[in-house]
Order: structure tokens, then C-alpha cells, then sequence
């Protein structure tokens, strides 16, 4: 069977998060609300407990 | 790997970061080894098939790492860097299950060898 002919079982692909209907991916990403862990940086922390780090 | 290597303007390799998310890494949900194994088919047979679209795909590999700049992290090998390169620029500007895709190249050649340092 062709690969484009071959039935999905998901439907994953093309669907934007709930109420954003309206904008493009690029648009989505700008307003910054599905930053990358890896792009938070310092914002995230290092996942080491402060607490514990200071001793 | 996301973190702050060259990133090429050529490449064959194609990255998609955090796309996976694996269900065994969400505490709500308790799904059996085979549950797991069964969405994490469904979900490659679904990125493959798109992904195809853009060239002849040699291999594609779906990170298992759970440090924040490698999970769910897919990596796409094209025959050609055309076509990899025509992917990112078309992936960038879709979402996939309500996330925006983040797509870049990879300077990764050879995915026995890749391991970062």
C-alpha cells in the first residue's frame, strides 16, 4: 500500500491547541506559551533543589 | 540534542524537539508495557507517514532520554539535504496533537555515533 494511501489511526497532525484555532504555528510560538524545557534556560532552574545546593 | 552545538545550514538529518510524549513519563497514567509500546507505534507510524512527504526517509530515531533537551526529541535521516531542509521549513509552521512543531537541523550523521558530550 502507498504510504498517502495507507489509513491514519491518529489524527495528530495540523491540530492547534484548544482555542488558538486561529493562528498560525508561528504566531503560537512568538507569544512564547509552548517554550521548549531546553529554551527556558535559567527560567526553569537546573532542576537541583536550592536548598540543597547551597550546602 | 538541542543543547548549544553548530547548527548546520546543510544537513540531511532533520530534528523535532520534544515532539514524543511518552505516556510512561505522565504519573496519571498507568498504561501496561504493551499499552505503551502500542502508542508509541501509533505515534511513530504517524510521524513517519507525514514526514515521508518530504523525500525518502533512511532512518528515524525517537529519543527515550528523559533530560529536558532530548525527550521526546525526534530525529529524521533524508536521503537528501534538500529534502530536510524542506521539511523544517514546512514543519515549523505546523502543529501537531495542539503544539506547535520546533523543527531545525541536526548535525548528526550517524545515529550510532551520536552522543553528546
Amino acid at each position: 500500500v502507498p504510504l498517502h494511501l495507507r489509513p491514519r489511526k491518529l489524527d495528530n497532525w495540523d491540530r492547534p491547541p484548544e482555542g488558538m484555532e486561529g493562528m498560525t504555528a508561528e504566531q503560537v510560538k512568538q507569544a512564547g506559551l509552548f517554550v521548549l524545557p531546553a529554551q527556558m534556560g535559567g527560567r526553569m532552574g537546573t532542576g537541583v533543589d536550592p536548598g540543597r545546593a547551597a550546602v | 540534542c538541542s543543547r548549544k552545538h553548530i547548527k548546520p545550514s546543510f544537513s540531511q538529518t532533520l530534528l523535532l524537539s520534544n515532539l514524543y510524549r511518552n505516556p510512561s513519563h505522565d504519573p496519571t497514567k498507568n498504561m501496561s508495557p504493551e499499552q505503551l509500546q502500542e502508542d508509541f507505534d501509533l505515534f511513530y507510524e504517524d510521524i513517519f507517514m507525514e514526514l515521508a512527504k518530504f523525500g525518502e526517509i533512511e532512518e528515524m530515531v525517537v529519543c527515550d532520554n528523559v533530560g529536558d533537551h532530548l525527550v521526546g526529541n525526534v530525529y529524521v535521516q533524508y536521503h537528501y539535504e534538500e529534502q530536510a531542509g524542506n521539511a523544517v521549513d514546512d514543519l515549523n509552521k505546523r502543529f501537531y496533537a495542539g503544539r506547535p512543531l520546533y523543527a531545525e537541523l541536526s548535525p548528526v550523521t550517524d545515529f550510532k555515533e551520536a552522543c553528546c558530550r
